[in-house]
C-alpha cells in the first residue's frame, strides 16, 4: 500500500435534486455538477427533472452516483456515496430496527436536536438497506469503496432504554443494574443488528467497513464496553475495518482502545489545529494526541483528520502535507498514517467539499514525495 | 421516613414547536419576540401542570436558557461564549464560558431569561449553576487566583437573586455536579463554602445543592458542613454505601425518577429507590425529585415523568 492513502469519512451535503423543492436553480446546479464531475448520462436526469417525471428512489440512485463521482473527481483512493440514501447516521440506522419507537426530539445543543428512539423490546433487524446501497456503489464506483455504519455503542448511547432496565429487575445496586442493562443493550445491538449487516455486506463483496462511534468516550467508564462490543461485532469477519470517532477526548480511549481489532482508527484533529503550515509543535497542536498512540504502541493505522469539515477554509496542500508529515513524525512511521477528513462533509457546499478533497489528495501526494524523495 | 416535598430536579424540555421556532430564529426567519412569546405560553402551561400535580415548588422551566451558563455568558461583562463542550456524560453540549477579564454586571440578567411575572407569588424553584461548577467548566483567562473568580461568580448570582426582589424564588437549587465529580482539595472546600454562603445570604427562601450525574458520596462528608437546607442526590450515579454513617441535618432530595431515560418508573419502582436511598442516609426529612433536569427527554415523556413523580409522592404519604 502506498504511503498516505486518501479516503473520506462518509457524508456529503445532499445533491441539489434531493432538495424539498426542485426549482430552476436546482436543475441548473444538477447540470453544472453533472458536467463538472463527468456524471455519465446526466442529461437523462435533467430531462426527467424538467418534466417532473421521476421517482424518489431513482433520484437517490442518481445522488449516489453524483457523490461517488465527486469523491473520484477529487482523486481519493477510497470513496463512498456521501450517504445520499440515508436520513442521518442515527435515525437511518434505528428506523431499520424492530423493537424500537421514536419518541420525539431531544436537545443536543441550543436549537439543535435529534429524533430519539426508545428500545422497547429485544432489537431485531426489520430492514437492511445497506446491501442495496453498497451494491449500487460497488457497481458504479471507479475506486475502492468503504461503507460507513453507525456502531452499536453509539446506537445504544443515543437511545433510551425501556427494555433492559425493566428486565434488570431489582437485584443489586442501581448503578450495577444500569451497568448490566447497558452492557446487554450494546451487545444486542452489536450482535443482532450491526454484525448481521456487516456480514451481509462482506458476503456481497465489501472489503472495507467503517464503524462510526462518535459516542465512544461519552461515558469514560464504558470505553471498555465499546471496545468489547466492537471486537464481537467484527470477530471472524474478513474485511478491513476502520473505527471513526470524532470530537472526543481521545485520551479517554486509553488503554482499552489498544485491544480493538480494527485496522484503522480515524480521529478528528484539524478542527483543533492551527492553519499555519509547518511541522513545528506549536503549529500542529491539534495532533499532539498522536503521541499517546505512539507511547502505547498502538498497532492500528491512524487516520488523523487533516481537513476541518466545520469551516469553508480551504486547506492549502502544503498545510495538508505538513499535518501528515507531522503525524508521521509523531507516530514514528509514515506507513501508519492515512490522509482523511475530520468527519463527513455533510455541512459543506459541494464546491467547498470538492476543493477541500482535491487539496487533501494533493497534500498527500506532496507528503509522499517528501518522504520518498527527501 | 418522612417525605416533605416534591419538585422537579431542573430545567424542562422545549416542545417541538418551540424547538422549530428557535431553529427559524437561528436561520433569521423568526423574531426573538415571537420565540419568547411562544416560550411564555409554554411556561404558563408547565406551571399550570405542576400546580395541578401538587408540586411543593414549581420550576419556571427556564425554556429561554440554551444552557445553564448562557445568560451569564451573554450578559456578563468579562465573559465570552466559547466552544461547544460535552455536558458531563451526556449527548448534550454547552458553550463553554471564557473568562476574558474580571467579571461584572452591566445589566440585570435573570429578569431577561425568566418569566418572573408568571412565578411572582408562587412557591417556585430556580435552578442556577453553583459558582465552583461554573468556574470548573469555564476557561479562565483572566483571574490569577481561581478563588477570586469563584467568589465573583457567587457575588454576581447573589446580586441577581437580590434584584429579583418580590419575585424571588422560594427555593434556589445550585446545580453542583463538580462538587462530586471528584474529591476537591480541603482548601478548595473553604472557598466553595464561602461562595455558597454568599448566595445563601442573598435569598429569603431555601437553598439546595444538587449533585446530579455524579457520585454524591465523593462530596460526603465535607458538604454536610455547608449551610444548605437541602442536598440533592442522583441515586443512578451514586454509590449508596458511601453515604452510610453520616448524619444529614437538613433535608435530602432524592432523584428517584431517572430524568435521562424515557422508561417511566412505576410507583413501586419509585418507592423502592426512595427506600433504598433513605435507608442509607437517615436524614430528618426527604424531598422527592427527578435525578436531574428533564431536558434530556422529549416534552411528552417529561410530562409523564412529572405525573408519576406526583403519584409516587402521594403514595409515599406526601400531601
Amino acid at each position: 500500500m502506498r504511503l498516505f492513502p486518501t479516503q473520506e469519512i462518509g457524508s456529503l451535503m445532499r445533491a441539489p435534486f434531493l432538495r424539498k423543492r426542485i426549482d430552476e436553480r436546482a436543475v441548473a446546479e444538477t447540470e453544472y455538477w453533472g458536467r463538472v464531475l463527468g456524471v455519465e448520462e446526466y442529461q437523462v436526469l435533467l430531462e426527467k427533472l424538467r418534466r417532473g417525471e421521476f421517482a424518489a428512489e431513482e433520484l437517490r440512485d442518481w445522488a449516489s452516483l453524483y457523490a461517488l463521482r465527486l469523491h473520484e473527481a477529487a482523486g481519493l483512493d477510497v470513496v463512498w456515496d456521501g450517504e445520499q440514501k440515508r436520513i442521518e447516521m442515527y435515525e437511518h440506522a434505528m428506523r431499520q430496527v424492530g423493537g424500537v419507537e421514536f419518541l420525539g426530539k431531544v436537545k443536543v445543543w441550543d436549537a439543535e436536536t435529534y429524533n430519539k428512539a426508545a428500545i422497547r423490546s429485544k432489537p431485531r433487524i426489520l430492514e437492511n438497506s445497506y446491501v442495496s446501497e453498497f451494491l449500487f456503489a460497488k457497481k458504479h464506483a471507479r475506486r475502492e469503496v468503504k461503507v460507513p455504519l453507525t456502531g452499536p455503542y453509539t446506537l445504544a448511547e443515543w437511545s433510551f432504554d425501556e427494555y433492559y432496565v425493566a428486565k434488570a429487575g431489582r437485584q443489586g445496586s442501581l448503578i450495577q443494574r444500569r451497568r448490566e442493562a447497558k452492557r446487554e443493550m450494546v451487545f444486542d445491538l452489536a450482535l443482532e443488528i450491526v454484525r448481521p449487516v456487516v456480514h451481509s455486506l462482506v458476503e456481497k463483496g465489501a472489503n472495507r467497513i467503517q464503524i462510526d462511534e462518535p459516542a465512544a468516550t461519552t461515558k469514560p467508564d464504558e470505553v471498555q464496553l465499546f471496545v468489547e462490543a466492537f471486537n464481537e461485532l467484527v470477530r471472524g469477519i474478513s474485511a478491513r475495518f476502520t473505527i471513526h470517532i470524532c470530537y472526543s477526548d481521545y485520551s479517554l480511549l486509553f488503554p482499552h482502545i489498544l485491544e480493538a481489532k480494527s485496522h484503522e482508527l480515524s480521529i478528528e484533529c484539524a478542527n483543533r489545529d492551527t492553519v499555519r503550515a509547518g511541522v513545528e509543535h506549536e503549529n500542529r497542536r491539534g495532533y499532539q494526541v498522536l503521541k499517546l498512540f505512539r507511547d502505547y504502541s498502538a498497532s492500528f493505522a491512524i487516520a488523523p483528520g487533516v481537513i476541518d469539515v466545520h469551516t469553508d477554509f480551504i486547506e492549502p496542500p502544503e498545510l495538508v502535507r505538513d499535518r501528515l508529515l507531522y503525524s508521521a513524525q509523531l507516530l514514528g512511521d509514515p506507513s501508519k498514517v492515512i490522509a482523511c477528513n475530520d468527519c463527513g462533509l455533510r455541512t459543506r457546499r459541494w464546491e467547498v467539499a470538492l476543493r477541500k478533497e482535491k487539496n487533501l489528495v494533493e497534500g498527500a501526494r506532496m507528503a509522499r514525495e517528501s518522504v520518498e524523495k527527501p | 421516613m418522612k417525605v416533605d416535598a416534591c419538585h422537579l430536579g431542573g430545567v424542562l424540555p422545549r416542545s417541538e414547536a418551540l424547538i422549530a421556532a428557535y431553529r427559524r430564529l437561528a436561520e433569521g426567519r423568526e423574531t426573538y419576540e415571537a420565540v419568547k412569546e411562544l416560550a411564555r405560553h409554554e411556561t404558563e402551561g408547565l406551571l399550570k401542570l405542576q400546580k395541578s400535580l401538587g408540586m411543593t415548588y414549581v420550576v419556571e422551566g427556564q425554556l429561554l436558557w440554551h444552557d445553564i451558563f448562557r445568560p451569564f455568558s451573554e450578559l456578563l461583562s468579562g465573559v465570552k461564549i466559547g466552544p461547544l463542550t460535552r455536558w458531563f456524560d451526556n449527548n448534550l453540549f454547552y458553550k463553554k464560558p471564557i473568562i476574558v477579564s474580571n467579571i461584572s454586571r452591566t445589566t440585570t440578567i435573570l429578569d431577561k431569561y425568566l418569566f418572573t411575572e408568571l412565578v411572582r407569588g408562587l412557591n417556585w424553584k430556580l435552578i442556577l449553576p453553583d459558582p465552583y461548577t461554573f468556574y470548573t467548566l469555564s476557561l479562565n483567562q483572566a483571574y490569577r487566583q481561581w478563588e477570586d473568580l469563584v467568589l465573583d461568580i457567587a457575588g454576581v448570582i447573589a446580586d441577581e437573586l437580590r434584584d429579583l426582589s418580590d419575585a424571588q424564588p422560594a427555593l434556589v437549587q445550585l446545580s453542583a455536579p463538580c462538587y462530586s465529580s471528584g474529591r476537591p482539595k480541603p482548601d478548595h472546600v473553604e472557598t466553595m463554602k464561602e461562595a455558597f454562603r454568599k448566595i445563601k445570604n442573598s435569598v429569603d427562601g431555601e437553598t439546595m445543592i444538587h449533585l446530579h450525574f455524579t457520585d454524591a458520596s465523593n462530596a460526603i462528608p465535607w458538604i454536610l458542613d455547608f449551610p444548605a437546607d437541602i442536598i440533592g442526590i442522583d441515586p443512578y450515579a451514586t454509590n449508596l454505601d458511601g453515604l452510610k454513617g453520616y448524619s444529614f441535618r437538613g433535608s435530602v432530595a432524592i432523584g428517584c425518577l431517572d430524568a435521562r431515560n424515557s422508561y417511566v418508573e412505576s410507583v413501586d419502582d419509585v418507592k423502592e429507590v426512595f427506600e433504598m436511598v433513605a435507608e442509607s442516609l437517615g436524614a430528618r426529612s426527604y424531598h422527592l425529585t427527578t435525578s436531574t433536569d428533564l431536558e434530556y427527554l422529549p416534552k411528552s415523556v417529561a410530562e409523564k415523568k412529572m405525573r408519576r413523580l406526583s403519584e409516587a409522592y402521594s403514595a409515599l404519604g406526601g400531601s
